[in-house]
């Protein structure tokens, strides 16, 4: 059933009208799969709860709906610290708005507004789901590790292991690993396999977003540099000593590629980054 | 099964057999990426001889979780 769901993603945002949130439809296509197995979800009380409460909404896939479990409000986790916390991040989403809205009209450098909105979705997407792990602790629910400091990525396969990681690690579990391991059952090459795989899986994860050119292109862009990486560079550069300089060096490289990538969609991320 | 199938994954990826639970996740292990996933999946079925549906391989969370599925299959 998840991989059913995953999957008609891209296909329902074919359908869809423009600006409309796919992670909504995913979701509620969740709460429909949650309805129909009924030997986990038993009571029509767990769906009414969960509408209440929508962590996928903000963080993408990342759980099955066998871990679901009922949201029981905890007041005693409500205190100044949460809410203090809670504060501050709505804060930082406002602000990297503002910052947005201030520096987006400043240039037509299209790099330029790219680094714009790559920090600022990058600021906004963080504190969001911060938030909603300060809910989800309120709520009794595990917290959700979604970035895991992506801006001091290394390569691009290094950004996409700590950026929206609930939505690689969907990729990885449903699509390129079992179409990686399907291939090479039927006797292809290694390399083929993973190259096919890859390269769908980025796809999957560009039209997951919206189904466009734009975001069509920007799942082959990732593609070719991970595979790049894979295939070509990091077996040029095996005896790569990760000194200071190094670092900072592929630090640099990472973030380029990455917003160059952001300028392929920037006009459709205009809509998703909240500002005035 | 866990035992075997640790010694299994620290002799495929060259990690300490100690540093493995039925908790660790494929990108816990350094060399599992999606590159190798399939082609340790592959090795696995010839070592256990067995034959792995992609429908299970897909709902695998964790070592445990394989281990599970390799012992069911070996039993039957």
């Amino acid at each position: 059933m998840n991989i059913f769901l995953g999957l008609s993603i891209p296909l329902i945002n074919f359908f869809l009208i423009k600006n409309f949130k796919v992670v909504s439809i995913f979701f509620l296509m969740r709460l429909f799969s949650a309805y129909s197995n009924r030997k986990k979800i038993i009571s029509g009380w767990f769906l009414i709860s969960y509408i209440f409460y929508l962590p996928e909404l903000i963080t993408g896939p990342h759980r099955n709906i066998s871990d679901w479990n009922l949201p029981s409000f905890n007041t005693q986790k409500i205190n100044i610290t949460t809410l203090i916390f809670i504060f501050f991040y709505v804060n930082i989403i406002l602000s990297s708005g503002l910052f947005y809205s201030f520096f987006i009209n400043k240039t037509n450098f299209l790099i330029f507004k790219a680094l714009i909105t790559h920090l600022s979705l990058y600021f906004q997407f963080v504190s969001a789901c911060k938030i909603i792990n300060l809910i989800n602790e309120c709520f009794g629910q595990k917290p959700i590790i979604n970035f895991n400091s992506p801006l001091l990525a290394l390569s691009i396969n290094d950004f996409w292991n700590r950026w929206h990681i609930t939505l690689g690690n969907f990729a990885r579990q449903f699509i390129s690993q079992p179409i990686s391991f399907f291939l090479r059952k039927k006797g292809l090459r290694n390399s083929f396999a993973y190259i096919l795989s890859t390269l769908i899986a980025f796809v999957f994860i560009g039209l997951w977003h919206k189904f466009s050119l734009s975001y069509f292109s920007f799942g082959i862009y990732f593609a070719f540099f991970v595979l790049f990486e894979k295939t070509i560079l990091f077996k040029k550069i095996q005896n790569f000593v990760p000194t200071k300089i190094n670092r900072i060096v592929f630090i640099i490289y990472c973030q380029f590629i990455v917003i160059l990538g952001y300028t392929l969609v920037s006009s459709d991320l205009a809509n998703v980054i909240i500002h005035p | 099964m866990l035992d075997i199938l640790k010694r299994e994954v620290s002799s495929y990826f060259k990690v300490d057999f100690k540093n493995l639970s039925s908790k660790t996740k494929a990108y816990d292990v350094d060399g599992w990426d999606s590159l190798e996933h399939a082609n340790f999946l592959l090795h696995l079925e010839d070592v256990f001889n067995i034959e792995f549906d992609l429908e299970e391989l897909i709902n695998l969370e964790d070592l445990g979780a394989l281990a599970e599925v390799i012992e069911n299959k070996v039993k039957h």
